[in-house]
């Protein structure tokens, strides 16, 4: 592990991981930050908040509780502040509710749930608000669906700063990296700037209208995290502990569903590509530089698909020769 | 683990005295110990420290999971409020019942297994907690985190000791005594990618496959497999040279891990691994046509618009 420690820190300052020293980032004043909430800088500027600091431990219990939900969709609450144009999440707690699909909706019993949570926390001596939401989207991508933004809006104007963010589960298993998007809405009837591409991201084809209609309507913050120093030392420890782990996963049998679920959505899509081609093709060739991004998607979700089962095989196939073809090796130790 | 030092040992003769370091009866008591539990402790830590301003402080909580039978694996945990009266500390119940049902709303499934606490050695007060929270679970577990020797990185060990309860006659007289447990970390499939994440690789943003990252977090599992497999392999060498006395416990245990390998050697095994591999080959195929029919059509629409204005150009001419 020494070796590598150059390699660690190089990571770490590429990733945007950063050491908060000396943790300064958990103090809470609470008069400054009353102060710094009245002044409202986001109701000028609907694109004021451009950064997301997650904690370390807000990101495992999200990711924790989104993937215990399993297909059905989870949801809590974030904790946290704000500080100029960044929101920090120090924490998060999961709701009573389950949605269907894309219908999280925060019920009654919720809100409920939500106060007694807030009002009991505070005698931990816990002095961050609520500062957002977040749900999953167990296989099918980090956006916000119709709901989500009718949520997200008004909850931005009642409960302002108010962030959303969206975990898939499934996805984060299938590529072995935590999928996750914090969102914020725009005012309505506000039209965004034109902005370049937004990240690519592959979407079933049932949702992809829910999708295309919304997705206009909100932004997406950067992520970044943060952990204590207390954190970054244990969680070194815990890697002496937890590396059988490492090995004893297989991506490729906890997600088989979801794999065959992509490839039929991707055959699904190829025939639709392949009727609106043959279409544009006998007219003129005005319409061919959307269709073109049809087809460049399909090969790029493939493509995706297809690095994430080679992931899984590689790791199989090196059990495979370091448990099992050891036979010859045994005697010569 | 950690043998007091003569000073400390004259000061408070009673702590060494409340724990067992092995137990003549041991339960049994299987533990597994998830990550999440431990971030969450010390991020309570955190902010008590940080709020408070001072590195000298002691938090307390109640730790959450599932007991089945002799298995327990301990998931989550949230903090304790506590007020101090006559120098003792005194738990808040009706604030952890409030807690306990709140917990229950969410993770049906999880009953309270004990608690935790800061420190790196037990003392009486310890016991006086333990007692409180002996209403709730019959025999609860207590963990500690010494967040002194994580500090100084004195040991390389996961600084977190688990206590079981025994009640010993000494002197006739009933006393409870605090039994150490080993536990195990154990991780989810998710948590294990979060801890990983948050702990060092995993490249930021949606660009990037991960193939690297995830070479990269093969190999270091791996190369601290060789680690332990060489730590083993001298250990047998220094038995066979004599240098070490020969124990028998150890060895069995040395023999049976080698009886394990190869772990799976059947024809079925091998039919299925083949069809796992072949199946991915076929993905590799069929991503790749799709690439290449993307390709190929790209080039047409190219050549089409190039070639149509060729003709156009030349019917006005």
């Amino acid at each position: 592990m020494s070796g590598s420690a150059d390699a660690l820190k190089r990571f770490e300052v590429e990733n945007n991981i950063k050491e908060v020293d000396p943790d300064s980032i958990f103090k809470f004043d609470k008069k400054e930050y009353n102060q710094f909430l009245n002044t409202r800088p986001w109701a000028k500027d609907p694109h004021y908040f451009k950064y997301v600091k997650i904690s370390a431990i807000a990101l495992l219990k999200m990711v924790m509780h989104a993937r215990s939900g399993g297909k059905l969709e989870v949801m809590g609450l974030l904790m946290g502040k704000v500080e100029n144009n960044t929101m920090i999440v120090m924490d998060s707690f999961a709701l009573p509710v389950e949605g269907t699909e894309t219908r999280v909706n925060a019920q009654s019993e919720a809100n409920e749930y939500m106060v007694e949570y807030l009002t009991l926390i505070t005698q931990t001596g816990r002095l961050e608000n609520a500062l957002g939401w977040y749900h999953s989207h167990p296989g099918y991508g980090c956006w916000l669906s119709g709901i989500d933004v009718s949520t997200q809006m008004v909850n931005q104007q009642y409960s302002e700063p108010w962030l959303g963010i969206v975990i898939d589960p499934t996805r984060t298993i299938s590529a072995g990296k935590v999928e996750i998007g914090a969102f914020r809405t725009y005012p309505q009837g506000y039209k965004p700037p034109n902005e370049g591409p937004s990240d690519y991201q592959s979407i079933p084809l049932s949702k992809i209208e829910d999708f295309g209609v919304h997705c206009k309507q909100y932004y997406p913050l950067d992520i970044s995290y943060f952990k204590s120093s207390l954190d970054s030392q244990i969680l070194d420890k815990l890697w002496n502990k937890y590396w059988v782990n490492t090995l004893s996963s297989s991506p490729i049998f906890t997600n088989r569903d979801y794999i065959t679920g992509q490839i039929s959505d991707l055959s699904e899509k190829l025939e639709q590509a392949e009727s609106t081609i043959s279409q544009t093709r006998s007219g003129t060739n005005l319409a061919n530089k959307k269709d073109e991004s049809q087809l460049g998607r399909i090969s790029r979700d493939s493509s995706k698909l297809t690095i994430e089962q080679v992931q899984g095989i590689i790791s199989q196939v090196m059990k495979n020769m370091i448990f099992n073809e050891c036979k010859s090796t045994t005697t010569t130790n | 683990m950690s043998q007091s030092t003569p000073t400390t040992a004259t000061a408070t003769p009673t702590t060494d005295s409340l724990v067992l370091e092995k137990s003549s009866n041991n339960s049994g008591l299987s533990i597994d110990l998830h990550p999440l539990c431990i971030i969450n402790i010390s991020d309570h830590y955190t902010r008590v420290k940080v709020e408070s301003g001072s590195s000298n402080t002691r938090v307390i909580g109640v730790i959450q999971g599932i007991q089945n039978g002799r298995n327990v694996e301990i998931f989550n945990s949230f903090e304790l409020v506590y007020t101090m009266v006559d120098g003792a500390m005194v738990l808040d119940f009706g604030y952890l019942k409030q807690k306990q049902e709140q917990f229950k709303k969410v993770f049906p499934t999880y009953d309270l297994l004990g608690w935790y606490s800061t420190g790196n050695k037990v003392t009486k007060d310890d016991l006086l907690i333990h007692k409180q929270i002996l209403e709730l679970n019959e025999s609860p577990l207590y963990l500690m985190l010494d967040t002194v020797a994580v500090a100084l990185q004195t040991t390389k060990d996961l600084p977190i000791v688990i206590y079981e309860s025994e009640l010993h006659i000494i002197n006739d007289v009933p006393t409870t005594l605090f039994v150490k447990s080993p536990y195990k970390i154990q991780t989810g499939e998710a948590e294990r990618i979060g801890v990983n994440h948050i702990a060092k690789v995993t490249p930021g943003g949606s660009e990037g496959s991960g193939l690297s990252t995830h070479l990269y977090s093969m190999h270091n599992a791996i190369s601290m497999l060789n680690i332990r497999v060489n730590l083993l392999s001298q250990y047998l060498k220094a038995v066979k040279e004599k240098k070490v006395p020969y124990e028998h416990g150890i060895l069995r245990q040395v023999a049976s891990l080698c009886n394990q390998l190869p772990t799976i050697s059947t024809q079925e095994f091998n039919n299925q691994f083949l069809q796992e591999y072949n199946d991915v080959l076929l993905v590799t195929y069929l991503a790749s046509i799709t690439r290449d029919s993307t390709l190929i059509n790209d080039a047409i629409d190219k050549y089409l618009i190039t070639h149509e204005k060729q003709t156009k150009r030349r019917f006005f001419m």
